[in-house]
């Protein structure tokens, strides 16, 4: 963080007129002379975190849309967000990861190749359908998950909620382009997922299970299964796609994974809660991998280079999911969890 | 003309990255890359700050605990990818792309001691694979006994 360049007292003002103005707004003690200088990267919201306004409260106690910093008006209704703890949402990279979604932002009407992606056998483009159909579903919900907690996180934390904000429209991107890339090649849309991890997101009750839910085990094993499209991508347009979503996951999964390890410092009595949550999202999705037939044998044309190669698909299916384990593992082990292994629902890796 | 590998045909592609529009569209990228050549003992740290590549050096293998991350593969693999990307004009196949070969590779291609380090190379995976896709732009001579069976060139010393 730059250091403070700013002096505690702005001059004083009288308040004396005869046009019955107040004016003694202009004498409220907060931050004065605050010079915020660009750095680099430019004018960035971790530059502008100078003095008071760079100090992250441990919980937000002002209770109305006042963003911190500001000085609090007497009298200010409370809107009650809920979500007020400082170790339940921030971790100090959030205002470099906002600046970096922003910058690193794409527009899949222009940045994707879509004229290289040429005609494919009837077998894979309908499998790459069904592929890309699920991974647009996903994606809407998870923007619908992002939205609805964008209300109730505190106002003291807006650098979260600008995270969150441009995550939720990563997640708008992601659905708009896996659902161009389905109708693009002569396909169409395949059939819905099976949903029971999507439904167990929607349903969670606290932003540390969303978050857990939605950071690390959606956004890991999605990542995965994005590398592995772009590895068996035959165009330079499906590879781009699948290489740019990736890119997109894995900020959230910088964010998801520090923010479970810093909250495990500050709160190590919930660490059997991460747990169960953890839990019911891995057998959520092991429902979803029996359920969904459609996605997973998709899978296994695309892998196998179509139905001739079926047999060998499926083999490779196993070592995806085999990778997306391990990976999603690997998360863990950063986010201070390597217990998760011995722990893990077992039938997740079949 | 540059030889690969060496600090000249690097600097090369950092030269051509520092001077594309198309590069700094992609978006910022921060981040320390190692590379190496495994069986030639050669490697080197690439930086890239904000919308440049800002340095590029030779180091020792045990300076790679500097990088954020390294891509390691042994020479044939490496001039396999560099003679694709000449081949395609800059657009690798897709067994020649950065994120393909970390994943068909039979060690990791991407390594790195730290596992957040290490997702910068998914995170800006874009900036790099133009970075060595411009390789499309130089022309690049290969040590003369270094072949596609991963002889080791004589023109080349170990470190």
């Amino acid at each position: 963080m730059a250091a403070a360049q700013q002096q505690k007292h702005p001059p004083r003002f009288s308040t004396e007129n005869n046009l019955g103005l107040d004016l003694t707004w202009m004498n409220a003690v907060s931050q004065w002379g605050t010079r915020a200088r660009p750095t680099e990267n430019g004018l960035t919201l971790g530059a502008i975190n100078l003095g008071v306004y760079g100090e992250i409260p441990e919980v937000y106690a002002n209770d109305s849309e006042m963003a911190r910093g500001s000085i609090p008006r007497p009298g200010a209704i409370g809107v009650g967000n809920p979500v007020r703890e400082k170790a339940e949402v921030w971790t100090d990279d959030v205002p470099d990861l906002y600046e970096e979604s922003i910058r690193r932002r794409w527009r899949p009407s222009l940045d994707i190749p879509w004229e290289t992606i040429a005609p494919l056998s009837p077998e894979l483009e309908l499998a790459t359908a069904q592929f890309v159909t699920v991974l647009s579903e996903n994606a809407l919900v998870c923007l619908d998950v992002i939205a609805r907690w964008l209300r109730e996180i505190s106002y003291g934390f807006h650098e979260v909620k600008l995270l969150m904000a441009v995550q939720e429209f990563e997640a708008g991107r992601h659905f708009e382009a896996f659902r161009k890339r389905a109708v693009v090649n002569g396909g169409r849309l395949g059939f819905e997922s099976s949903g029971k991890f999507l439904r167990l997101l929607c349903d969670s009750k606290t932003f540390n299970e969303t978050s857990m839910l939605l950071h690390i085990t959606h956004a890991s094993f999605a990542r995965t299964l994005y590398n592995a499209g772009a590895k068996f991508s035959s165009s330079e347009g499906d590879r781009t796609l699948f290489t740019l979503c990736a890119a997109d996951m894995e900020r959230w999964l910088a964010y998801g994974t520090v923010r479970l390890r810093g909250m495990l410092e500050n709160k190590p009595d919930r660490r059997e809660q991460v747990h169960s949550y953890l839990l019911r999202g891995e057998i959520a999705l092991t429902e979803d991998w029996h359920r969904d037939t459609p996605f997973r044998e998709a899978l296994a044309v695309l892998l196998g280079g179509g139905l001739a190669g079926v047999g060998e698909g499926l083999k490779r299916v196993g070592e995806l999911r085999s990778r997306q384990v391990d990976d999603y593992l690997e998360q863990l082990d950063q986010a201070s969890l390597p217990e998760r292994r011995e722990r893990i629902f077992p039938g997740l890796r079949t | 003309m540059a030889v690969f590998p060496s600090v000249e045909w690097f600097e090369a592609l950092r030269n051509l990255v520092n001077n594309d529009p198309s590069y700094t569209h992609i978006g910022t990228c921060d981040a320390v890359v190692g590379i190496r050549i495994s069986d030639l003992h050669r490697c080197y740290l690439v930086t890239f700050e904000v919308f440049e590549c800002t340095g590029v050096r030779e180091i020792t293998p045990q300076e790679l605990a500097n990088a954020d991350f390294w891509l390691e593969m042994d020479y044939a693999g490496w001039r396999d990818m560099i003679e694709n990307i000449h081949a395609t004009n800059g657009h690798p196949d897709s067994r020649h792309s950065l994120n393909t070969l970390n994943y068909a590779l039979a060690q990791p291609f991407a390594r790195g001691t730290d596992g957040l380090k290490l997702d910068l190379f998914y995170r800006f995976n874009q900036s790099f694979q133009h970075f060595f896709n411009s390789a499309a732009k130089i022309e690049t001579v290969f040590a003369e006994k270094g072949n596609a069976t991963g002889e080791r060139s004589a023109a080349i010393p170990d470190r």
